[in-house]
């Protein structure tokens, strides 16, 4: 995991697999509250094999130090509600390796901050929407001078009523309409997610403080929803980051450089085209500068995914990926990077011992960077992806079908693969002092 | 066989069964030879690289019983189907493919293989036709997603950059020259419907 803060180096190649698998198998114990599907819950279905008990999976990420831990825990914290329980397997792995980081702590900031969160999800709604309560919202807001407020400036770079207060543009409520499109959440259940994340971030630097300069990713919101007749499973993540180099966040979007600091992306490069894989290289984090046909590019890319099962196997994808979009915008007042990619080609596949032509049938999404303040940013990355059924010819029901195994993982396997993603902008490969490519 | 000749019993057509038969075990006979031929030459490439590990007798070993199984199926195919000796109406596997969209995007079906029948497997071309029926603009939309791609004795019938394809059932045929591989039933759903 390459999360904001870093991981310890001089692992082997076992040991990553070990530790991607145990960080998966927290993410399938910990989904319920974020997770929505539409039909039968498919999702929640037992695996044929199962991954590592919660407990397991912890004890095994820890091997990996505070920087390993900081994305599974802010998974479990972000499954379990405010003034929930959290899994009993939580307290005891803390304790073994960060004994300041009390769950009471964490607790008490998660009901602070959340009284402020909505008063700003408020506020935002009525923005949003042109009510004339935003004006009183706000007043009341930078009244109130509420824990929530200041802690947000660590974040933001401003507190969170200030945040409000410039939002006069006449293109807001447009704008806020807009994110609620682009994240997947209602503004208001938006808020709640970053009070929590503000709120996760504070308790964890307690312990384990961000590197001095570089990029900081903070966690932010995961919605994730599967469809159970069609198992096409929707993961948005977002994230907040502050970052000076706005260069290094647009490597880090760079198609071609998704597998600089990737945990799951094994090679991308551009190539000719779907079947002429032959490198089509070109100067990295630059956006399409012709709109002259054809607009797009393809990238061929190889992913490895943890299986699920039986261990820490992995399963092995070879796409080639149409980027429809890379475009950039670096002007003074606006600062964008959106990416849209869809699949052209599912070249070939790897599960266990089955390895075949395909396995992919859908896979497309968009990655998007918007700047919020000055040196803060917001990052939402989205894939929409459906796995192939593996035994078309021997169909059964339920989990019994192995050909549909990777689709009822998939909720699971597909939003830490984002959010590992997301995390890893802050990897210094995308820095402009630290090119690897 | 299935020519109008079966009836008859002379001894010249007699003799004529017989010349056939030995035909056809030549052609049977020179596959197998060079299959075999194949899988030594894999298996002493192995026991001549430096080191001869556990994965590399496994795989060695799954080549020689599938090498084994092929030789068994040709000779099978030799005596209970013996080639036709002139145009005859056979069955035709089918293909179905079916596409759907998703927030505007096509999937893209898994590759399907096609079988080619073991007395056409000589000299077959890289690239299958594929010729589809239906409204010009939308077959050529639909063609240029598809492509049938030799790969060893079989093809690949493949799905790329399926953009802008038009609703509807699509009727077609694989080919190589007049030879005809597979028919082919494709259905673009019409999200509405």
């Amino acid at each position: 995991m390459s999360a904001a803060t870093g991981a310890p180096a001089a692992k082997t190649q076992a040991d990553e697999k070990a530790l991607r698998f145990a960080t998966v198998s927290v993410y399938y114990n910990c989904l319920l509250r974020e997770g929505s599907s539409g039909g039968a819950p498919a999702m929640a279905l037992p695996l044929p094999g199962g991954p590592l008990s919660l407990a397991d999976a912890l004890a095994e990420i820890q091997k990996g130090g505070l920087g390993a831990m900081r994305g599974p825990v802010w998974r479990i914290v972000r499954g379990t509600p405010v003034g929930g329980d959290y899994p009993g397997a939580l307290e005891p792995a803390l304790a073994r390796l960060a004994p300041s980081l009390k769950l009471d702590h964490l607790n008490s900031l998660r009901k602070s901050y959340h009284a402020g969160a909505n008063l700003l999800g408020a506020a935002l709604v009525a923005c949003a929407e042109k009510q004339p309560e935003f004006g009183e919202l706000r007043k009341h807001m930078a009244s109130r001078k509420s824990d929530f407020d200041r802690a947000t400036e660590a974040v933001l770079g401003m507190t969170a009523s200030r945040f409000l207060s410039s939002l006069d543009d006449r293109r807001t409520s447009a704008q806020l309409r807009a994110l609620q499109q682009e994240v997947g959440l209602d503004l208001y259940r938006y808020a709640a997610e970053f009070a929590d994340a503000v709120a996760f971030d504070e308790w964890w630097r307690a312990a384990d403080p961000a590197p001095d300069g570089g990029m900081v990713v903070y966690p932010a919101a995961c919605v994730i929803r599967q469809d159970s007749a069609s198992m096409i499973t929707r993961v948005t993540v977002t994230a907040l980051a502050r970052c000076e180099d706005f260069s290094a966040l647009v490597r880090s979007a760079d198609p071609q450089c998704w597998s600089l600091a990737s945990d799951v992306m094994a090679k991308t490069q551009y190539v000719h085209d779907s079947y002429d894989l032959t490198p089509a290289p070109v100067p990295a984090g630059q956006g399409y500068k012709s709109r002259q046909p054809p607009p797009y590019r393809w990238l061929e890319e190889i992913v490895n995914v943890p299986s699920g099962i039986e261990g820490p196997t992995e399963s092995s994808f070879h796409n080639v990926l149409r980027i429809d979009k890379f475009n950039v915008v670096d002007k003074k007042d606006r600062k964008t990077v959106t990416v849209n990619f869809s699949l052209a080609r599912s070249v070939n596949s790897t599960v266990l011992w089955d390895t075949r032509s395909g396995g992919i049938l859908v896979d497309q999404g968009y990655i998007g960077v918007r700047r919020l303040a000055a040196d803060t940013w917001r990052i939402t990355s989205h894939k929409t992806l459906l796995f192939s059924n593996r035994t078309p010819n021997m169909n059964t029901s339920g989990w019994f079908d192995l050909g549909q195994m990777l689709n009822v993982l998939t909720p699971a396997a597909l939003s830490w693969w984002l959010e590992s993603e997301v995390y890893s902008a802050a990897d210094p490969a995308y820095s402009s002092t630290k090119r690897s490519k | 066989m299935a020519d109008q000749n079966d009836r008859e019993f002379s001894p010249a057509t007699a003799w004529d069964r017989v010349g056939q038969f030995l035909q056809d075990s030549a052609a049977v006979g020179l596959a197998i030879a060079q299959r075999n031929q194949d899988l030594w030459t894999r298996v002493s490439t192995n026991l001549r690289s430096n080191q001869y590990k556990p994965e590399s007798v496994t795989a060695d070993a799954a080549a020689a019983m599938s090498t084994a199984l092929d030789n068994l199926d040709d000779m099978w195919q030799l005596l209970t189907r013996p080639p036709d000796r002139e145009r005859v109406a056979t069955t035709l596997p089918s293909i179905f493919l079916r596409f759907q969209e998703t927030d505007g995007v096509w999937s893209n079906p898994d590759p399907v293989w096609i079988r080619v029948p073991f007395w056409d497997r000589a000299n077959l071309p890289r690239q299958a036709d594929i010729h589809l029926d239906g409204a010009k603009a939308a077959v050529k939309k639909l063609g240029s997603a598809l492509s049938a791609e030799l790969v060893g004795s079989s093809y690949r019938l493949e799905v790329a950059d399926a953009r802008g394809l038009v609703p509807g059932m699509y009727v077609g045929i694989i080919a190589i020259g007049d030879r005809p591989l597979a028919n082919l039933r494709i259905v673009v759903e019409d999200k509405a419907s």
